[in-house]
């Protein structure tokens, strides 16, 4: 087991490395925003720490520890060693290059493009073409995954697949689906634009492909978070996880409605029109069912183990629970700020409220409490949870593991909640230096300054989980249990190959895609579409 | 694994669980119906207080 | 008396009519916004070449900021570049329907104003129109909303909404934020 422990640990590593350094640049955009002066304070270093930041966080955090859960959920949960390892390692090699190539050019200023990217500004092709390796690299996995389950399901013939490994390769489906959009526009628009071969782009066609990327990836960041819900909270919590039927579903709804919703990023466009607006806005509510049907089912799993501890009434169960286990901790702060961030996204998604909100502070709000907040606490949790099996060591006390994890919780919720707010008042987006001498934004500046003190606690989490694993090294090595996957309160003998496969579901998100994207994309090559010049950002454009 | 409390969930057996099961989810039900009740008035604030006052666009 | 898969399940399928009740609420909200308040996404498709705005009829040097048209209709036509916008400042008439066009020669921008629904994409090679009415009297803030470059912080404009009887164009049907 030995090789599976060095590859996670190799990915694990490379996540948090890239996690912590961001966050550095996350509480000096900060300072530099606030009324207080800050050092360096320029708005070409401004732009290449978002750019750094937004790359590393949404990017390198997220794909690594993806890609090295996955490894360790396909052979502990499925009981057998991971097919391909070398073909893993390459996949690591790929992406690690790929993320060393696209620092380089960040670094340099000469890809302060931010990680949305904005054709037609247009920076080095290194820094493309280093997030291209990084997506090829996650798309080895990919296939991994696959295989490991197909592998597994020819050698237990009619066996439900563990619940874990059902959801690690919904991801992994989901996945692929989703960088089509992504890669489409940099191998053909942006990469072509950045090599100097032509001089126009279409930015209407870019924005659009984008935006096919754009929402599912926060769920290919989520799906860790909610595999760490059903199948890990409620065996920390001591108790039974409620339905794996309902599991399953969640995983699948998911796939289905996160990849043809894209278009909510867009509403403020002008290059779409109303009528493929409001579709894709019907399709993110029902994208809002999963999570709300989840929040039950977790929530009906805790009370099992709340009423085992002897919890009684309503909601007795709640106190009752064993709140200092970190794992345990982290899922209930998660659901908090699942609340604030869910809510905030509802908001988004409301069509005509979009408008509201659209490039305000509010945006920032959502996704640093939904994505930074509820989704990055289970990642900590996870990391917590596995590291003693991965290093091999003993776990002594939890203590210093759940005062990261509050800190955590309560920097989030100082930091996002005053963007709430600012952004409601109009507070706009990627401002490097804000004008406090005008009195509209002059009332912004004490909250702006709340939000720095989130930041900073942020930071101090931060450091403090990195500390929490490396302290690993002084414990004592310990005798390895099999690691334990949650057992639901009526384990699965059978289930519906529909629920044990996604045959079924690759042919729904292949009509969904079609009937949301299809023409949207299409126009632009039909109707022909006004190109817009390149900007060279790393030319001083 | 971790902290000592762990020796009572090995002890679980079916007839706790059953037990239980006779209570949940009506604890569940509580929480989750409180939070989504609590999500729609804040939702409708949202929108009757800020968003409709600020007028029509289109 | 042990509770079944069934009765998990048939708690879950509960559950999930609330769930349906409360998204279909919502639902019911956004559309109602849309259809009888009239509050949409701005999605009027209309394209335009971002390397001859200058020379286009419209959205020449001379024809930008508000003009009262033939028929009464009130349209503010600005032009978003690196990293300003033209005019800067723009006004307009209070409890009057207005129509803000908007276009870029060069990258992505955007614009809200403060206070208001009023918030829109700018893309080069597209019109972006709005239409709207403004209430409160006074200066409002319309700031450049998204990354266009380096300067794109000091980027933004001011809209100057005046009470209806102010609203004094000249004898072309203009209004600039010096005069009125």
């Amino acid at each position: 087991m030995k090789s599976l422990e060095r590859l996670t640990l190799a990915h694990l590593w490379v996540a948090f490395a890239a996690f912590t350094v961001a966050c550095f640049f996350g509480v000096w955009q900060m300072w530099a925003r606030s009324p207080l002066p800050a050092p360096f304070a320029t708005p070409d270093h401004y732009f290449l720490s978002v750019t750094a930041h937004g790359v590393s966080m949404a990017f390198v955090l997220t794909t690594f520890f993806i890609m090295g859960f996955g490894y360790f959920t396909a052979e502990t949960a499925l009981e057998r060693p991971l097919p391909g390892k070398a073909w893993a390692w390459l996949g690591f090699i790929l992406a690690l290059a790929g993320t060393l190539m696209a620092t380089a050019a960040i670094l340099s200023g000469r890809a302060s493009v931010l990680y949305t990217f904005y054709p037609p500004l247009t920076g080095s092709p290194i820094f493309y073409l280093g997030l291209v390796l990084v997506v090829a690299g996650s798309w080895v996995w990919c296939v991994l995954m696959i295989v490991a389950m197909t592998q597994w399901k020819r050698a237990n013939p009619g066996a439900p697949v563990p619940l874990a490994m059902y959801a690690t390769v919904a991801n992994a489906v989901m996945w692929l689906w989703t960088t089509a959009g992504v890669t489409a526009e940099i191998l053909f628009i942006i990469l072509p634009a950045s090599m100097g071969w032509v001089d126009t782009v279409d930015v209407g066609l870019t924005r659009t492909l984008f935006s096919w990327t754009l929402h599912p990836i926060v769920y290919f960041w989520l799906f860790p978070a909610y595999i760490a819900f059903y199948t890990m909270a409620p065996q920390a919590a001591g108790g039974r996880l409620y339905s794996d039927t309902l599991g399953r579903l969640s995983f699948v709804l998911l796939l289905l409605y996160s990849l043809p919703v894209g278009m909510h990023h867009l509403f403020m466009d002008p290059e779409q029109s109303t009528g493929f607006k409001f579709v894709q806005m019907m399709l993110t509510i029902l994208v809002s069912v999963p999570t709300l049907l989840t929040v039950f089912t977790i929530a009906a799993s805790m009370e099992i183990a709340g009423r085992l501890r002897g919890g009684r009434g309503l909601f007795g169960w709640i106190p009752a629970l064993p709140w200092e286990r970190p794992m345990m901790l982290a899922t209930g702060l998660s659901f908090v700020m699942l609340f604030f961030g869910g809510g905030g996204g509802l908001v988004n998604m409301g069509y005509g409220l979009n408008a509201l909100i659209h490039n305000t502070s509010w945006v920032t709000a959502h996704f640093h409490l939904i994505f930074g907040g509820a989704v990055v606490i289970m990642y900590f949790a996870i990391a917590y949870e596995i590291w003693p099996r991965l290093t091999g060591r003993e776990v002594v006390s939890t203590g210093a593991q759940r005062i990261q994890l509050w800190l955590w919780f309560v920097g989030m919720m100082v930091m996002s909640l005053p963007w709430h707010w600012l952004g409601l008042q109009g507070q706009w987006r990627r401002v490097a230096q804000f004008d406090y001498s005008n009195p509209i934004i002059a009332a912004w500046g004490p909250w702006v300054i709340v939000s720095l003190v989130g930041g900073v606690l942020l930071l101090a989490s931060a450091l403090l989980f990195i500390w929490n694993l490396a302290s690993f090294r002084r414990r004592p090595f310990g005798a390895m249990a099999p690691f334990r996957f949650a057992v639901a309160v009526h384990p699965p003998t059978r289930v519906p190959a529909a629920l044990n496969g996604f045959g079924l579901w690759n042919v729904l998100v292949l009509f969904l895609m079609v009937a949301a994207y299809g023409w949207p994309i299409a126009q632009f090559f039909v109707l022909g579409a006004p190109q817009a010049v390149v900007h060279r950002v790393d030319r001083g454009g | 694994m971790a902290a000592p409390a762990r020796s009572t969930d090995e002890n679980l057996t079916e007839t706790d669980v059953d037990t239980v099961m006779e209570q949940v989810p009506k604890g569940a039900l509580a929480l989750a119906g409180t939070a989504v009740l609590l999500l729609l008035i804040g939702w409708f604030f949202v929108y009757f207080v800020i968003f409709i006052p600020r007028g029509s666009v289109g | 008396m042990a509770a079944s898969e069934e009765d998990i399940l048939r708690s879950e399928l509960r559950w999930s009519m609330v769930v349906g009740a409360a998204v279909t609420l919502i639902f019911a909200a956004i559309l109602y916004a849309g259809l009888v308040l009239h509050v949409n996404p701005p999605s009027n498709i209309e394209t335009i070449d971002p390397k001859t705005l200058h020379l286009s009829a419209e959205f020449t040097e001379s024809n930008l900021g508000t003009k009262v048209e033939a028929g009464g209709q009130v349209t503010t036509r600005i032009v978003a570049t690196q990293f300003a916008f033209d005019p800067q400042c723009v006004v307009v008439p209070s409890n009057e329907p207005v129509t803000l066009r908007l276009t870029s020669p060069d990258v992505i921008h955007g614009i809200l104003v403060t206070g208001t629904n009023v918030n829109t994409m700018v893309i080069p090679g597209y019109v972006s129109q709005v239409h709207t009415v403004f209430t409160k009297t006074g200066d409002l803030l319309m700031p450049c909303h998204e990354f266009c470059g380096f300067g794109h912080s000091q980027m933004w404009a001011t809209v100057r909404v005046v009470p209806r009887e102010s609203f004094r164009p000249d004898a072309d049907g203009r209004a600039a934020c010096e005069k009125s």
